[in-house]
């Protein structure tokens, strides 16, 4: 019989304090900051719960929390949708699948930044996408993208599912090698149809990556930062604002660092109540 | 197995070798003469992005050249700035001059780092001296100077000469009425007003000198009356006027195709090309076009006033290098010595082309400094009539912001420049 000597668990001790340290403890700092009006400079004193009165009052933070609301389904829907449609296709068959895959997952490597200041000239008003549009002979759907308040929310989602997508063809790629080919075939000898098959044979066999795929994705899609930076900077006018550039602009363009924790608090519980839904709602169908 | 064992003598000779050797290298790199105690070598911070040397750079060159005393210029681009001086005077790791705006209005301006306690008093009374007259409340906290101002910078209307003729304008007009009439009578592509309207900042700039028009020209204590509760943004008439006045712009057409969605550099890069003719900004901007394309005929001129009335330039000295409170004594010591360098009117000049403003002496004495591009305002400027940019004086950027917004929703039809005013009321009481 093989002895367990007592003392092995403590040899990760260092590592886990470093890392609640660096982790757990950073976020407490900035949450202690959220109950006091630090400017980020000297002293400070304790407002209770001033600062979060002020994000629920505050019409601007409410149209940053619908505004991120809407961009994470948007972000979750359309990866989620475009990276199974696509994994379905690459899965088999396609013979330059491996080369098609790793097109697709390459917008996944590159920096956000750099990515949406090329979507940024794209989409510029003297930019390619407008140029074609008046050579096809459509200047009326000519406008200025990303400072029109009806376009600019669905652009910064656009180039968010574009960059998010590869993402999704991975999980759900590696989610179909657990689909039998055995169960798939014998159901196409009883006459089972496409949609029969995808129905009753893959999407039960891929619960596991949707349930990894969503939940990744939920977390992106709240904390939307780099793309809306890049593109908008929040505007025109607060129309692409959300939670996380609020954040910024608080806590380090208008030095509002104890508002900003506090905003950041919220952003946090957010992202973890809708997390702990999602996984709770799969579990509970997958049971 | 044989093992080597040093002594523990021996070993303690070894440590002290070593710790004597870095010490004497130390030593080689001190910032401080060996005999007096004085600092040879003292660090600059400062906002600049774009290619080649900064303004602090030239200065502190010219500084060392006349003094020997070596500046460790840093620049930081403008974007990051307040947050990168912030997190070094924070950690107690700031450099010994700080680059800060005149006033209360941005995180790094003089007042809020003031109030933090993280600079010490400028004691060379010359630097008070130098202050302009009405401006000295944005240097001057508890009887006590903290920023010595470098030079004027005018915000107005910064002007491609050659755009202008182009466009079909023979001269920058003199009215707004004018204006307007031009904007409706520019021939082919350019745009006689260009502006940034992505950029808040950008926008609030042409807002700050409609105001000093519509607000300031009549009553250059209305911040004063503001900060009192007498008056509030959203029932001042000349307020009220200035975002009728954008309207009136964007209905003639003043701005450039997609101005809403235009961003700074691209601003710059029209203005340059000639696509825009004029572009409310401050005057540093010219200076640096002046560097970078000195085929490209550039003019500073105020911001046109309504027909029958007086405007005001909006004017004076962006910038301003304070003194760090935690920098050690030797330092603080050697960066007064840089404080009353740049005071001293022999070194005016120097400042002044470094910048890419006007000498500081000019005022009430001699016009023949004034750059030749700044020519058109040069009258107002030795005149001292003239005022600094009015949000200086605000101590809340967020009613800066709320400003620049403001202009961005009147462009894109998102709300109106009754909402503006109420916003910057708004964000004025919650500061």
């Amino acid at each position: 019989m093989v002895r367990i000597r007592f003392g092995y668990w403590w040899w990760a001790l260092p590592a886990v304090i470093a890392m609640a340290a660096a982790h757990y403890g950073a976020t407490a700092v900035g949450g202690f900051f959220a109950f006091t009006d630090w400017k980020g400079l000297g002293d400070f004193t304790f407002v209770g719960l001033d600062n979060f009165r002020r994000v629920f009052a505050d019409p601007k933070m409410l149209t940053a929390l619908v505004n991120t609301l809407v961009l994470a389904a948007g972000f979750v829907v359309g990866t989620n949708g475009i990276g199974l449609l696509l994994a379905l296709g690459l899965n088999r068959g396609v013979r330059s699948r491996y080369l098609l895959r790793t097109l697709l997952f390459m917008p996944v490597v590159l920096s956000p930044l750099a990515v949406s200041y090329l979507w940024r000239f794209i989409f510029d008003f003297h930019g390619p996408l407008n140029s074609l549009l008046e050579s096809i002979g459509r200047e009326d759907l000519r406008r200025i993208w990303l400072a029109d308040p009806t376009f600019s929310l669905w652009v910064v989602m656009f180039v968010m599912v574009w960059q998010g997508a590869g993402i999704a063809v991975v999980v759900y790629l590696a989610g179909l090698t657990a689909v039998s080919i055995e169960v798939e075939e014998a159901a196409v000898l009883d006459g089972a149809g496409t949609w029969s098959r995808f129905r009753h044979i893959v999407l039960p066999a891929l619960r596991p990556a949707i349930t990894i795929s969503l939940t990744l994705t939920i977390i992106q899609g709240l904390r939307a930062f780099d793309q809306i930076f890049a593109l908008t900077g929040g505007g025109p006018a607060g129309a692409t604002e959300t939670m996380a550039t609020q954040v910024y602009k608080q806590a380090f363009t208008l030095g509002n660092f104890g508002f900003g924790a506090a905003m950041a608090l919220v952003l946090t519980l957010v992202i973890l109540a809708f997390t702990i839904i999602q996984q709770s709602a799969l579990r509970r169908r997958e049971n | 197995m044989a093992r080597h064992v040093t002594r523990p003598g021996r070993r303690w000779l070894s440590a002290a070798v070593a710790v004597s050797g870095a010490l004497t290298l130390l030593a080689g790199c001190s910032s401080e003469d060996e005999s007096t105690g004085a600092a040879t070598s003292i660090s600059l911070v400062a906002s600049f992005s774009g290619e080649g040397e900064s303004p602090a750079q030239q200065m502190a060159q010219a500084y060392e050249t006349e003094t020997g005393v070596h500046i460790e210029v840093r620049n930081v681009p403008p974007d990051s700035y307040d947050q990168v001086v912030r997190t070094e005077l924070q950690g107690g790791s700031g450099a010994d001059i700080i680059g800060a705006t005149p006033g209360a209005l941005f995180p790094t301006s003089v007042g809020p780092l003031v109030a933090a306690g993280m600079l010490a008093p400028v004691t060379d009374p010359a630097v008070a001296k130098g202050i302009l007259p009405g401006s000295e409340h944005l240097y001057t906290y508890d009887g006590k100077v903290y920023a010595a101002p470098t030079s004027i910078v005018a915000t107005g209307l910064v002007v491609n000469d050659q755009a202008l003729r182009s466009a079909g304008v023979t001269s920058v007009p003199t009215t707004f009425e004018g204006l307007l009439d031009s904007c409706e009578s520019t021939t082919g592509d350019t745009a006689l007003v260009g502006i940034a309207g992505s950029n808040p900042s950008s926008t609030a700039v042409l807002v700050a000198e409609l105001a000093a028009n519509h607000v300031y020209a009549e009553d250059r204590d209305w911040n004063q009356k503001r900060a009192a509760g007498e008056v509030t943004f959203a029932d001042s008439k000349g307020w009220q006027q200035v975002f009728e006045v954008i309207e009136d712009m964007v209905s003639a057409g003043c701005f450039q195709d997609g101005a809403a969605g235009i961003g700074f550099d691209q601003l710059i890069t029209d203005l340059v090309s000639g696509s825009t003719a004029t572009v409310p900004i401050p005057s540093l901007a010219a200076a640096s076009i002046k560097r970078a394309a000195p085929d490209v005929e550039v003019s500073i001129h105020a911001f046109p006033p309504a027909e029958g009335s007086t405007g005001l330039l909006v004017a004076g000295p962006s910038f301003g290098y304070a003194i760090n409170a935690a920098a050690n004594p030797s330092h603080q010591e050697a960066a007064q010595k840089f404080a009353s360098w740049l005071a001293d009117p022999a070194n005016a000049q120097i400042v002044a082309e470094a910048e890419g403003g006007v000498p500081l002496s000019v005022v009430n004495g001699d016009a023949s400094k004034v750059p030749d591009y700044y020519v058109p305002v040069a009258d107002a400027i030795v005149a001292g009539d003239m005022m600094y940019l009015p949000s200086y004086d605000w101590d809340n950027p967020e009613v800066a912001a709320a400003m620049g917004t403001g202009v961005q929703s009147l462009m894109t039809g998102q709300g109106t420049g009754k909402e503006a005013l109420q916003a910057m009321d708004a964000a004025w009481q919650s500061g």
